[in-house]
Parts: C-alpha cells; sequence; structure tokens
C-alpha cells in the first residue's frame, strides 16, 4: 500500500534532516559572518544538533519501513501517526535550531558585545564554581523571556534588551535551569517533591513551579544578594504579585524564596549576619511596594512556611550536591562579600566626595559577582534619594570598568592573550582556559 | 508619600527608557537596505512608548497616586513587549538573511511579493525573514517564511502570509467614499463569533494564496502541509484542513468557470489533488469522501462565503488573478525544468509561472524520485533569481 502524500512529505523531511546531521553545513554559512572560532561553541553545538537529527533521521528510516511492508490500513495510519509526531518534533528542533543561529549571529554582531562577554565571563565563574557536570556551556545569547532555556545548545539567553550590570545577575537563575535539569541528584528534587507540592493543581504544573523556585534559590546561592536585589526591585511584578501561572508561581512567593535563601546564608554564616542589612531592606522596599499597589501583606498573604520548609528542603540538596565553592562567600579575603562591601564603601565615598569612581587594587582573584554585589549595594544606598538614577548611571560604568580590569588581571596571571571575544570555556577538557 | 515607596517603580521607569533606547539602537543597526524598510513604524512606536514613560516618570515625581502609576507602567511594559521581540526578530532575521542561510529564498520572496503588491496596487515595502513558523505581524508588517522549509516547493505559503496583510488593505472608492470591503464582509458575515472572523481571515488568505499563485499554492497546501491525521478538527483560530482542502479547490473552480469557454484547464490539477487528498484520507481508514464527511451544512456554508467573497472583492484582487493562460505558459516551462536544457526565460515569465511550472513538474514524477525533485527545485530557484534580477547567493 503506497501513499504518495506521506512519501513526499518525509522525503522533504529527510532532505532537511540531513543538512543538519551531516556536520551542519549551516554553520559553514553562519561562519562566514566571522564568529569567533571558539572550537568549544562549534563542537558542542555540533554535536547536539547532529545527535538529534541523527535520532530523528532513526524514526523517519523506521517510518519507511513500516510504509515498505505496510498491507494493512492501520500500518500506514500508525505511520501517518508517528510522521505527525516526528513533524512536531522537527519544527520544535528546526525553531530552536534558528533561534541558536540568529542569537549568536546577532551575539557576535557587534552590538553590546561587552555586556554578553561579561555574562560569558560571569556564567564560567558559576559553572567552574558550582558543579563538575557540565562540560560545555554555549555563550550568552539576546533571546526573548519564553525562550530563554536552550535545550539544544545549554544555551543561557540574555533577555532582550535588558543589557546592563543590574541584570546580569538574572543569569544564575538561567544557568540555575540548566545545571538542575543535567544535575541527575539535582533534577530528582523537583520530581521527588511534585506531589506533595501540587496541593489540588496538576503534578506538572507543581514541577514546573518547583523548577523555578529551586533556580531561584540556585541563583541567590551562587551570586548572593546581587540576585535578590535584581530580581525584588526589577522583575517582581506587584500588580500581579499573587497570581501563579502554569510555568511560574507567584512573584510574590517567589521574593519569599529568595529572601529566606538569603536568610539561610545568613544563618550558615554564624554571628555576623553578613546579608541581614540588605535582606531587611529588600523585604521592607518590596512589602512597602505591595501595599502601595493595593496588594495584601506578603508575610500574611502567603503560605510563607511552606515556602521556608522548601527552601529548608533545598539548602541540603545544595550544600550536598553543589560545589563548596558554589556559595557566594561572605567571609574570603580576596573574594566575596568582604571584597564587594569593601568596594562599597570605597564607591560610596567617592560619590560623596564627588570624585571619579575607581577600585585601585585588583587582583585577579577577584571575582564578577563581587562587582555585581558592590554595584548592588551602592545603588541600594541611593535608591530612594532625588540624585538615583545619575549615581546609578555613574555606579554602572565604575563597575563595567571594574570587571574589564579583573578579566584583564586575570588573562596576566593565565598569560593567556585575546581569549576574550567569544571565547567559551570546557572546564575539564583539551579547551579549558579561563579569559 | 515617601521616597522609598516610589524608588523601586522610577528605578523600573527608567530601565525600561534605557530597553527602548538600546532597542532603537538595535533598529539602527540593520542592513541599511532592509532598515529603510521598516524603521518608519518602529520610530514612531519608540518615541511614543518614551513619551509615555517620561510623563509616567514626571508624575510619580509629583506625587500622583502611585497605584494608578504602577498600573501605567505596567500597560507600557506590556505594550513594549511586542515591540522588543519585533526588533530581535527584526535584527536577527537580517542577520541570518545576510549569512545566506534561506539560500537567497528570502529575496525570491520579496519579489514574488513585491510583484504581488505592484498588480493589486497596495503597497507593502517590508521583507520576509526565517522564522521557526510562518506568520505576519501587524506592528512591522514583516512576513515569516519557516526554516528550514524554505525551498521552491513551500514559497506559495508567503502569499497566504500576504493575503493577511492585503485583506484589510483593500479600499474601494464609490462617490467619493472609501469602503473596506473585506472589512465590511467580516462584519457581516462574521459578525461578534471571534472564530468565524478568524475562520475567515485564514479562508480569505487562502483565496488570494490561490487565486495569485493558482494551483501551486494547492500542491503547497494539499501535498506538502495539509495533515490527513487530524483533517477534521477545527483550531482555534484556522479551519480544518479538510475544509481548506474543500475551500481551496473551490477557488481553483471558480478561477477556471471565470475564465469562460469550454476548456477548463484547471480541471486536471483540481482532479489530482482532490484524489490524492483523499487517498491520504483513505489510508487513515477514512473512506468517505472528505466532502461528504464535512457534510451538507459546512459545505453550503463555505461555498456561500466563498460566493460572497468572489462577488465582493474579486474584482478589487483581479490583478493577481494567476490566468489559463499563465497556467498554460508554466506547463511549458515545466518542460525546460524536466528537460534540464539552459532556461529560455521571456519577459512575460513571472515568479508565479516558476512556482506553478516547478509544481507540475513534480506532479509528472509521481514522487518517484526524489532526487529529480530535489533537482527540479534547484532549477526553479536558478529560473526565479533570473527573472526576478536576484544574485543567486
Amino acid at each position: 500500500m503506497t501513499d504518495s502524500i506521506l512519501n513526499a512529505r518525509l522525503a522533504a523531511l529527510e532532505q532537511n534532516l540531513k543538512r543538519a546531521a551531516e556536520g551542519p553545513s549551516w554553520w559553514d554559512s553562519v561562519q562566514e559572518l566571522k564568529l569567533p572560532s571558539a572550537i568549544a561553541i562549534w563542537e558542542g553545538l555540533n554535536r547536539a544538533i547532529m545527535d538529534q537529527a541523527r535520532e530523528h533521521l532513526e524514526t523517519l528510516q523506521e517510518i519507511r519501513d513500516m510504509l515498505k511492508y505496510a498491507e494493512q490500513t492501520d500500518d500506514v495510519k500508525e505511520a501517518w501517526r508517528r510522521y505527525a509526531e516526528v513533524y512536531k518534533q522537527c519544527q520544535e528542533f528546526f525553531g530552536e535550531c534558528l533561534e541558536v543561529i540568529g542569537g549568536l549571529t546577532f551575539r557576535y554582531s557587534g552590538l553590546e558585545e561587552r555586556i554578553y562577554q561579561l555574562a560569558d565571563d560571569l556564567i564560567s565563574d558559576c559553572v567552574k564554581d558550582s558543579t563538575s557536570i557540565l562540560q560545555w556551556v554555549a555563550p550568552t545569547v539576546p533571546a526573548l523571556p519564553e525562550t530563554l532555556i536552550k535545550t539544544l545548545a545549554r544555551m543561557i539567553g540574555l533577555r532582550f534588551p535588558e543589557w546592563t550590570i543590574w541584570t546580569l545577575p538574572f543569569t544564575a537563575h538561567e544557568l540555575g535551569h540548566v545545571v538542575i535539569r543535567e544535575d541527575e541528584k539535582l533534577c530528582g528534587f523537583p520530581r521527588r517533591h511534585a506531589e506533595a507540592w501540587a496541593n489540588g493543581s496538576t503534578i506538572e504544573r507543581a514541577k514546573s513551579h518547583l523548577n523555578e523556585y529551586l533556580a531561584d534559590a540556585f541563583a541567590t546561592y551562587t551570586m548572593g544578594p546581587a540576585y535578590a536585589c535584581a530580581v525584588i526591585l526589577l522583575r517582581f511584578n506587584p500588580l500581579d504579585a499573587y497570581r501563579d501561572d502554569d510555568e511560574h508561581p507567584a512573584d510574590a512567593k517567589r521574593a519569599h524564596v529568595v529572601l529566606t535563601m538569603l536568610q539561610r546564608m545568613n544563618d550558615a554564616a554564624g554571628m555576623e549576619e553578613p546579608y541581614e542589612g540588605v535582606k531587611v531592606r529588600l523585604s521592607e522596599n518590596w512589602q512597602e511596594v505591595l501595599r502601595r499597589a493595593g496588594q495584601p501583606d506578603a508575610q500574611q498573604a502567603l503560605d510563607a512556611q511552606r515556602l521556608e520548609k522548601l527552601v529548608d528542603g533545598i539548602w541540603p540538596e545544595f550544600e550536598h550536591w553543589l560545589r563548596p565553592a558554589a556559595k557566594y562567600p561572605h567571609d574570603e579575603k580576596a573574594y566575596g562579600w568582604l571584597v564587594a562591601e569593601e568596594w562599597y564603601r570605597t564607591w560610596k565615598d567617592q560619590l560623596e566626595k564627588g570624585q571619579l569612581l575607581n577600585i585601585q587594587d585588583v587582583s585577579p582573584r577577584n571575582t564578577l559577582r563581587d562587582v555585581l554585589n558592590a554595584a548592588w549595594l551602592c545603588r541600594l544606598e541611593y535608591l530612594d534619594e532625588p540624585e538615583h538614577l545619575d549615581r546609578t548611571e555613574r555606579i554602572e560604568e565604575a563597575a563595567h570598568k571594574l570587571c574589564a580590569a579583573i578579566i584583564a588581571e586575570r588573562r596576566k596571571a593565565s598569560g593567556v592573550r585575546g581569549a576574550g571575544r567569544g571565547a567559551t570555556f570546557k572546564y575539564g577538557g583539551k579547551y579549558a582556559k579561563r579569559g | 508619600m515617601n521616597e522609598r515607596s516610589r524608588s523601586i517603580l522610577m528605578a523600573r521607569i527608567q530601565t525600561l527608557i534605557q530597553e527602548l533606547d538600546r532597542a532603537k539602537r538595535v533598529v539602527e543597526q540593520i542592513d541599511p537596505d532592509l532598515r529603510y524598510r521598516v524603521r518608519g513604524p518602529f520610530l514612531d512606536l519608540f518615541e511614543r512608548y518614551g513619551e509615555d514613560l517620561y510623563r509616567l516618570q514626571h508624575e510619580v515625581k509629583n506625587a500622583q497616586p502611585l497605584k494608578e502609576c504602577w498600573y501605567t507602567f505596567q500597560d507600557t511594559r506590556q505594550k513594549c513587549e511586542p515591540l522588543f521581540r519585533e526588533c530581535l526578530a527584526l535584527m536577527q532575521g537580517s542577520l541570518v538573511r545576510r549569512s545566506g542561510l534561506d539560500n537567497g529564498l528570502c529575496k525570491i520572496a520579496d519579489a514574488l511579493l513585491y510583484d504581488l503588491s505592484s498588480r493589486i496596487n497596495i503597497s507593502w515595502g517590508r521583507f520576509t525573514i526565517l522564522a521557526g513558523e510562518e506568520f505576519i505581524t501587524d506592528m512591522a508588517e514583516i512576513i515569516r517564511v519557516r526554516f528550514p522549509e524554505v525551498s521552491i516547493w513551500n514559497l506559495p505559503v508567503a502569499a497566504h502570509e500576504f493575503g493577511h496583510f492585503v485583506g484589510p488593505e483593500l479600499e474601494r472608492e464609490i462617490s467619493g467614499k472609501h469602503y473596506h470591503p473585506f472589512q465590511d464582509f467580516l462584519a457581516e458575515v462574521g459578525g461578534q463569533d471571534s472564530q468565524a472572523v478568524a475562520f475567515l481571515h485564514e479562508h480569505f488568505a487562502d483565496f488570494f494564496a490561490t487565486y495569485a499563485l493558482g494551483p501551486s499554492y494547492a500542491c503547497t497546501c494539499i501535498l506538502l502541509r495539509f495533515d490527513p491525521w487530524t483533517a477534521y478538527q477545527d483550531k482555534r483560530a484556522h479551519p480544518s484542513d479538510a475544509k481548506r482542502v474543500h475551500w481551496i479547490l473551490e477557488v481553483l473552480n471558480k478561477m477556471d468557470e471565470a475564465e469562460g469557454g469550454v476548456q477548463r484547464s484547471y480541471q486536471g490539477v483540481i482532479g489530482y489533488l482532490r484524489k490524492s487528498w483523499q487517498q491520504s484520507l483513505e489510508v487513515m481508514g477514512q473512506p468517505v469522501p472528505f466532502e461528504e464527511r464535512l457534510g451538507k451544512g459546512t459545505i453550503k456554508q463555505l461555498d456561500e462565503w466563498l460566493r460572497e467573497l468572489y462577488f465582493r472583492l474579486g474584482d478589487r484582487v483581479s490583478g493577481v488573478w494567476y490566468r489559463a493562460e499563465d497556467w498554460l505558459r508554466a506547463k511549458r516551462l515545466s518542460k525546460q525544468l524536466l528537460e534540464d536544457t539552459p532556461p529560455e526565460l521571456k519577459d512575460e515569465h513571472t515568479l508565479a509561472d516558476v512556482l506553478n511550472a516547478a509544481w507540475w513538474s513534480r506532479i509528472q514524477l509521481e514522487g518517484r524520485d526524489s532526487a529529480r525533485v530535489q533537482q527540479i527545485g534547484a532549477r526553479a530557484v536558478d529560473f526565479c533569481c533570473k527573472i526576478g534580477g536576484i544574485g543567486n547567493d
């Protein structure tokens, strides 16, 4: 029994998949745009694309075999059913390929490249410090909110056009999704707790929500107060703070998880409670905004205890499965919160004296996380003042300069020259190097 | 109002102003030959939303009720989302076009649509870009063609998307008064039923693409796109594929009838497509003829809609009518595609001719030789480049 329409469609799909499976000739044309030649990018992406294309080609072959021996109507019907299924999967696959290609071409078009380079370096630091699971991470690319996670390419999107120092901490949330998905220990957490968490809603929804909480907790844990500041001051929506959707829990709940995580980090630090000041300040600001927006008090409206118990459950998972350096350090001398605080004080002093913002002593051991924390701490200081906007711009520029200085120091220390542009770092392999 | 309660909102307003500014810079970076075609609508929106935000900033500073201000901000933020989405698509799309990932097909699609635009006298100065699926947005009217299915065989779908743009633009002047016949048709026939209105939009786009590209559009839809597995399922905004098959074949029929005379040029291809579609349904265990399965009521309604559409709009879109003589020319051209000889193109040949010639050639092969189909496709692209004066990159 033959079906000319199905045969035509199989041929068309096969043709497209073959192009992808045979070492994407697409990249040849994309590379004409003079993208950086960091081998790890192409190696990782090629492998991911080719593997998926080959899998789909195998399915097409099975469908063809099915058709070859089809004598019953039911056989052809089954072939059509499987074709419809694989066609849909291929649409998603090709759609994602296009996003990756489009994202990379945009990323390397020269526009706002500085921020993407910083995002890459930040993620590289986080990956190296957090986990041994990831062998490679593709460069960050501009993306839309709904397509921030690239399953195909382990690609992390920087929401378009949020290209500032202030929004960089969000990359840690996206990285959190990647780490949680790829780490078989951590990815079990939402599965294990979904049923109990569902509480009347679907298991799928509960899993999505738990994944979001985990990513928020991961971002706070690795990035420190900078993530809490960015997400509470710039992202969460007070007008819609108590509405869950299928993918995301309500912003008020997420804010509570972020602040609770900060509290746990405080508790773990012992008596000094390094993040108390920021935490209290953010919490007050958020409460005030909710109140002014006509929303109920978060503490009363939320099932706060349940969320706190969730964070209590997440904490040992992170402590156990992530590397010790994953947690943003509060008491290291050369990097971490102590350094961020010192820079904040220097900048604050310089701002008040009307001086140029400048940090003199930069070491290759300083991290970009420290810069983001210092910048946010400083911004928070002036948030309620009339000259806030002007100072924000000055802090931002100083933070950029400081990041560039740290990266330069690192290069000097490791003897690497010109590895910056577009380099992506493959840890543990022959391409391992720092930028 | 204390400072603390307004500081977060002020920070967000400032952030959004900066984002608008950056998005504007992105648009300014697009290839100049594409940028000039879309710059206008983008700049208008950047300006309007920017002004809204500066006004809001002023209101927050002047102690206007904070809740109202938050609502205004949220409203502007939501309006900016599609603008940012479109900017990103535009930038990525133009870069991907430049990379040659589309094998030059976007330029052919542009040329095809410019030709239709000039023949119907409705200005469309935009362009096409690759995307995960085909669609057109109201904001910048850029038409997306589906990656990786950018081939000569799928090109006719661009005309369907263009149809979505054309419908609302159609205008007629009677005694100095301007009418919008398609909008009037929607209002009178679709009324308040939003799904009916959505379906009529799709039907019009199918009508337009078939009318302008003749059998090639019908071939693309029936042989490559429509799904016999879900043939009878209406979607939220799309009528079922079975309804669309009936509709498209009826449009071809109507075009045939309108030619008059004894000869019915499209009957052969209509018969072939009807039979192929029905065969696919049969192998899916649905032996009942699809029009019978759709039911008399549905068929009657579709036919009435088509009659009405044809009556109201037929003369307004007659400039793009793909006539029997065009089809004949395409059939002759198909011999060149099949014979593998250098193209002998004449001035009268159009891109629509090449699409039809390619499909007619493919039908002759009856799907037996996929390598040959690819070869025909490649030759057809060469023909298109020559006709459209496009460098085949």
